[in-house]
Parts: structure tokens; C-alpha cells; sequence
């Protein structure tokens, strides 16, 4: 049961980061001073949820990967699926990093008087979406290939 | 304040992102080109995922608290965010695909 929780939940937490810092682009991009609190509120969101996304993932790259990766390794799709495995391990770390910058810049910031500062946010939240869409990007093709390991060399 | 100024928490942490991302980066490199690199940092950090978060967090962490960087123009500050992740990214990128066609993951 947790194996499926961890393997559902980084995703999961993974795309709404993404729907947040949509979100926060959106405020940024049409600032409103009165609709401020809506973007702190979003922006806390994408750190927790990209931190959360981080830990959950990794604990199951840890506890359960290694016997997919056998898995895996029996399929035509090896390399496909090992590749996206170390992008998803060595690029994650940036992208939840940005997460954590995100906050800081929409608190401490001076986005009603400085659209320096606002296009900091903008910056950091456009990367932040695409950054996450491409991890999921690399998290489907693991899965597939894992499927493919599957259907070739055996059954769990 | 005018438009372009900073003076803000914004700069330093933006320098410490930088500065984090690029070191994630080159330690990515050296891990995929130095096997006994790599080696040293799964028997230390007994997990692949774990340290460089870890290391990344400790250096934005750091140099955004010590304000280095601080009088940085925050236009600077936008292209230094967006440029050192998307060359950061770049390089990872390169070098995975490199130790995948070596076969060596």
C-alpha cells in the first residue's frame, strides 16, 4: 500500500506544484496589490508541495526502485527508462530549489512598485511549470518502461 | 523605489539559487565522469537523490541569509535565476545522456 501511495502521491503533488506556480504567473502577469494575498498563498504552495514531491519520490527511488529497475533492465526500453531516472534524480533538485525562491521573492519582493521584481516572479514560476512538466515527462516514460520490462521479460 | 532596483532579500537569494544550481551541476558532471566520485557519495549519503538536494538547500540557504549579492539589479537578478537554471539543466541533461550512451548507469 505505501508503495502505491509514494508512487501516486509524487506526482500528484508534483502537478499541482505546477498548478500553482501557473498561478502565480497568472497574478504576476495582471498584478492586482489587492489580490496579493493570492499569490503568497500559491507561491507557499509550490515550495511545500515541490518539497513534498522531493521527499516522496525519493523515498520511493529508495525503498522500491531497485526492484523495478530489474524490471526495467529486461525491456527494449532500458535505456529510455534509466535516463529518465538520473534526469528525474540530478534535475529535480534545481527545480524544487526554485520552489524555494519562489516564496522569497513574492514576500519579500516589491512587486507593487518594482516590475523588476515581478519579472523575477514571472521568471521563476514559468520555469518552475515547465521544469515540473518535463519531470513528469521523464516519470511516464519510467513508467512505460518499466511496463515494457514487463511484458517482455516477465510477470511481479 | 524605481523600477529595476533591488537592495532585497530577492538579489541574494537569486545569487544563492544561482550559485546552488550551478554547483548541483557540476557535481552531477564530475559524479557521471568520476565513477569512485559517485561511489564515495552513495556510501556517504546511502541514497542517490538525497545529497544534492541537501547541498543545494545549505548553498541557497547560506549565501541568500550572508546577502551576497545583495545591491544586485533585480533584472539582473531575473536573468541570473533564468539563465543558471536553464544552463544547469543543460548540463545535466548532457551529461546523463553522455553516461547513458557509455552504458554506464
Amino acid at each position: 500500500m505505501l508503495r502505491e501511495a509514494l508512487l501516486l502521491i509524487h506526482p500528484t503533488f508534483g502537478v499541482l506544484a505546477a498548478m500553482a506556480a501557473l498561478w502565480v504567473l497568472v497574478e504576476v502577469i495582471r498584478f492586482d496589490p489587492a489580490g496579493l494575498w493570492r499569490m503568497k498563498t500559491a507561491s507557499l504552495l509550490v515550495a511545500v508541495f515541490l518539497v513534498a514531491t522531493w521527499l516522496a519520490g525519493g523515498l520511493w527511488d529508495d525503498t522500491y526502485f531497485d526492484a523495478e529497475r530489474d524490471f526495467l533492465e529486461k525491456g527494449s526500453w532500458a535505456f529510455y527508462g534509466n535516463t529518465g531516472m538520473e534526469m528525474k534524480e540530478h534535475l529535480f533538485p534545481i527545480i524544487m530549489l526554485l520552489g524555494l525562491y519562489l516564496p522569497i521573492s513574492v514576500f519579500r519582493g516589491n512587486l507593487a512598485t518594482d516590475r523588476g521584481n515581478r519579472l523575477v516572479v514571472g521568471v521563476a514560476s514559468v520555469l518552475i511549470v515547465l521544469g515540473v512538466l518535463a519531470m513528469e515527462g521523464a516519470g511516464a516514460v519510467l513508467g512505460l518502461s518499466v511496463k515494457i520490462g514487463l511484458m517482455q521479460g516477465g510477470s511481479m | 523605489m524605481a523600477a529595476g532596483q533591488s537592495g532585497s532579500p530577492i538579489a541574494s537569494f537569486g545569487v544563492g539559487y544561482a550559485i546552488a544550481a550551478l554547483t548541483i551541476a557540476a557535481v552531477d558532471a564530475l559524479e557521471a565522469f568520476i565513477p569512485s566520485f559517485s561511489d564515495w557519495l552513495m556510501d556517504t549519503f546511502s541514497s542517490p537523490w538525497l545529497h544534492l538536494g541537501v547541498l543545494g538547500i545549505l548553498i541557497f540557504l547560506v549565501i541568500g541569509f550572508a546577502g551576497i549579492g545583495r545591491q544586485l539589479d533585480s533584472r539582473k537578478v531575473a536573468l541570473l535565476v533564468g539563465g543558471s537554471m536553464v544552463v544547469s539543466g543543460l548540463w545535466i541533461f548532457t551529461s546523463t545522456m553522455i553516461l547513458a550512451l557509455r552504458g554506464g548507469m
